[in-house]
């Protein structure tokens, strides 16, 4: 099933890398109404960076926010190597992962990620909600590989493990996936 | 980000995964949490001034000693016969607020004071004026200081402007003291 819903106005349309490298020198050197458009550009790849690994929109929000506040305070070490959102993701999956330490507790509550994804996309509900339910590791492994597209390599080091587990956890994420999926047509129709 | 290599392009569940949005709007704007919490933390790292006259006294520090031993040098070097010695700076002298800075530091600022009063007859009763003045300004900093420490006293920031300012004075009355001398040796002569 594919859900087309309104589209809503991209930020980032229309902002060349070049404005995004200016707005970050001029971010450094404290800002604000520079480093709010760098949020306005980037917020919804963080955003959903976090949903999806947390499979928790409360939880998300707080890493989405506590993302900016640490790029905020460490945006003098960003050398501009890799783009301003490859830097933010790294900073995002820290802040998830760090909230999954502190809330050990934290058992996801069952909210149906797939209607909180919000509008203006084009959705498709059964593998959002199938991967929403996957084991937490499998689930971060399968969305940085899956959706954001990292090798395994970069997602073994973004989520400190090694290589051969992230190749792991991806392989059981889609077992999973194709076992929910399986009766389905996988190509979504 | 490099783009995975070690992926089956031909694979339908990474295909329809692929084509899943990265970004997600978050349901709420968040920038208006994170202006706060960046607002909290610069006024957690700004310095507490208690008034805005504790911040110009600072100021004032910087460039008091400089600029009265330029004034004093000239002074200096057309000395006025006085007999009127009263600065009537010894009523601050010895206030509590010195006894932190350890014995050895309230003897030498005694003996300073002691010693540049004695001297300072040779200046006109406007210049003695001055110094006065500038003097007292300086322990009134000193005291505003220590009060907005009262409020804030793991502010390094404070324990570090109350220390030079402790150690600028002393300097202070030292050079003033030498200038005198010099002055007195030089009319013997």
């Amino acid at each position: 099933m594919q859900l087309v819903m309104k589209q809503l106005p991209n930020p980032a349309e229309g902002i060349s890398p070049t404005d995004i490298e200016r707005l970050c020198e001029r971010a450094k050197t404290g800002d604000e109404a520079a480093f709010e458009a760098l949020y306005r550009v980037t917020v919804g790849k963080i955003y959903g960076l976090c949903l999806r690994m947390t499979a928790d929109p409360s939880l998300a929000e707080d890493c989405t926010q506590n993302t900016y506040i640490r790029a905020w305070q460490k945006l003098a070490e960003f050398r501009g190597e890799s783009g301003i959102t490859t830097w933010l993701h790294r900073i995002a999956v820290n802040e998830v992962l760090g909230a999954h330490r502190r809330e050990k507790r934290h058992r996801h509550e069952q909210v149906d990620v797939p209607t909180l994804i919000g509008e203006g996309l084009s959705v498709d509900i059964d593998l959002e909600r199938a991967i929403s339910a996957l084991p937490e590791r499998a689930r971060q492994v399968f969305v940085l590989f899956g959706i954001y597209g990292y090798g395994h390599k970069e997602t073994a080091s973004l989520l400190e493990i090694a290589e051969g587990t992230s190749k792991a956890h991806y392989h059981q994420a889609r077992r999973l996936l194709q076992g929910t999926l399986g009766g389905k047509d996988e190509s979504g129709e | 980000m490099s783009r995975v290599s070690d992926i089956d392009q031909n694979d339908p569940l990474l295909q329809r995964t692929r084509a899943l949005n990265a970004e997600v709007a978050p349901p709420d704007d968040l920038w208006p949490g994170i202006h706060n919490r960046l607002s909290e933390l610069t006024e957690r790292n700004r310095p507490h001034w208690r008034s805005p006259r504790l911040a110009i006294a600072a100021v004032l520090l910087v460039s008091i000693s400089s600029a009265m031993t330029v004034w004093l040098d000239g002074e200096f070097r057309n000395p006025v016969p006085s007999n009127n010695a009263d600065l009537a700076y010894t009523n601050v002298a010895l206030k509590p607020q010195y006894q932190v800075m350890g014995p050895q530091f309230v003897q030498a600022r005694t003996d300073l004071i002691l010693s540049l009063e004695k001297r300072l007859g040779e200046l006109s009763p406007e210049s003695r004026k001055v110094l006065a003045e500038s003097l007292r300004n300086i322990d009134e900093a000193i005291g505003e200081i220590n009060t907005a420490l009262e409020d804030n006293p793991d502010s390094a920031l404070l324990l570090h402007l109350l220390l030079s300012t402790y150690t600028d004075q002393l300097t202070l009355l030292g050079t003033i003291d030498g200038m005198t001398r010099t002055v007195n040796e030089r009319t013997r002569l």
